[in-house]
C-alpha cells in the first residue's frame, strides 16, 4: 500500500512540476508589446494610470516591488500598483529608489507637473440645532434650583430661628 | 373608463395593495432606458436607473463611477482610449 501510495505522490509531484514548467514557457513567449512593457519598468518611470479613479494622471515609478507589483507616487496617490494598470512614457526622471513624496515632488515641479497633496481636513464645528424640549430645559432648570435653594434656605432659617427659641425656652 | 392618456401604454401599471385590502392599479412612468458605453454598447455599471425626479436628488458620487470618462465610456474603453491619448502625446 504504502509502495502506491508513494508512486502516486510521485506522478502526482512530476505532473505539477510539467505544468509549473509550461506556465513559465508560457511567460517568456507574450507578445513584444508585454516584454518591452516589462524592460519599461523601472525607477523613475514616468508613467499614466490607466484604471481606477486616478486613471488619466501621470505618477512615477518609485520602487519595482516585484514582477506585478510597482510603487508609485505623482499625481496619484502614493500606493502600490499592478503593472498592468500603468502605460509607460518614454521621459525618466532622475529620483533614487524609495524616494520621499517631498523629492517625487521637486522632481515633478521640475517637469511642469503638479503632484497630489493630501491635506488633512480641518474639523468644522458645526452649529447643531437642539430640540424644543433641550433648549427648553436649560432655561428653567436654573430657576427651579434658585427656587430649591431659596426654600431650603427660608427652611435652614425657619429651623435656625426655631432651634434657639426652643433652647432659649 | 381610465383617462385616454392612461390607455395609452406612456405609463406603466402598478399594481398596490390598500389599507383596505383591495389591489388598485397605479400609473407611473416608465424609467428611462439603462446608461450605455459610448463606444462598445455594453451596459454601463456603477450608474442607477431611475427616473429624473429621483436621479436629481442623489448626489452626483452615487450616479456615475468616480473616474476619468466615468459614466459614458466602459472601464475596458476608457483605457483603451486614455492609453491612445498618451501615445499620441508622446509621439
Amino acid at each position: 500500500m504504502l509502495m502506491v501510495f508513494c508512486l502516486q505522490f510521485a506522478i502526482k509531484a512530476t505532473a505539477t512540476l510539467g505544468n509549473g514548467g509550461s506556465a513559465e514557457s508560457k511567460i517568456l513567449l507574450v507578445s513584444k508589446n508585454k516584454f518591452w512593457r516589462q524592460k519599461m519598468i523601472e525607477t523613475g518611470r514616468l508613467c499614466v494610470k490607466i484604471a481606477g479613479r486616478d486613471a488619466g494622471k501621470k505618477c512615477v515609478i518609485v520602487e519595482v516591488l516585484d514582477k506585478t507589483f510597482v510603487m508609485i507616487d505623482g499625481e496619484t496617490r502614493r500606493r502600490k500598483c499592478n503593472v498592468l494598470h500603468l502605460e509607460p512614457l518614454e521621459e525618466k526622471i532622475d529620483i533614487k529608489k524609495k524616494a520621499s513624496h517631498a523629492d517625487v515632488k521637486a522632481a515633478f515641479k521640475k517637469i511642469g507637473l503638479e503632484a497630489r497633496e493630501t491635506k488633512p481636513k480641518a474639523k468644522k464645528i458645526r452649529p447643531r440645532r437642539l430640540r424644543r424640549s433641550k433648549l427648553a430645559k436649560p432655561a428653567a432648570e436654573p430657576e427651579k434650583k434658585t427656587v430649591k435653594k431659596a426654600v431650603k434656605k427660608k427652611a435652614k432659617k425657619a429651623a435656625k430661628e426655631e432651634k434657639p427659641k426652643e433652647e432659649k425656652k | 373608463m381610465v383617462e385616454g392618456r392612461k390607455k395609452s401604454r406612456t405609463f406603466r401599471r402598478v399594481k398596490v395593495k390598500t389599507p383596505g385590502g383591495n389591489t388598485k392599479v397605479q400609473y407611473k412612468r416608465r424609467k428611462p432606458s439603462k446608461a450605455k458605453c459610448a463606444g462598445c454598447k455594453k451596459v454601463l455599471a456603477g450608474v442607477p436607473r431611475e427616473i429624473p425626479l429621483k436621479m436629481k436628488n442623489t448626489p452626483k458620487t452615487k450616479k456615475r463611477p468616480e473616474r476619468a470618462y466615468g459614466g459614458v465610456l466602459c472601464t475596458r474603453c476608457a483605457r483603451r482610449k486614455i492609453v491612445e491619448k498618451t501615445r499620441k502625446i508622446s509621439k
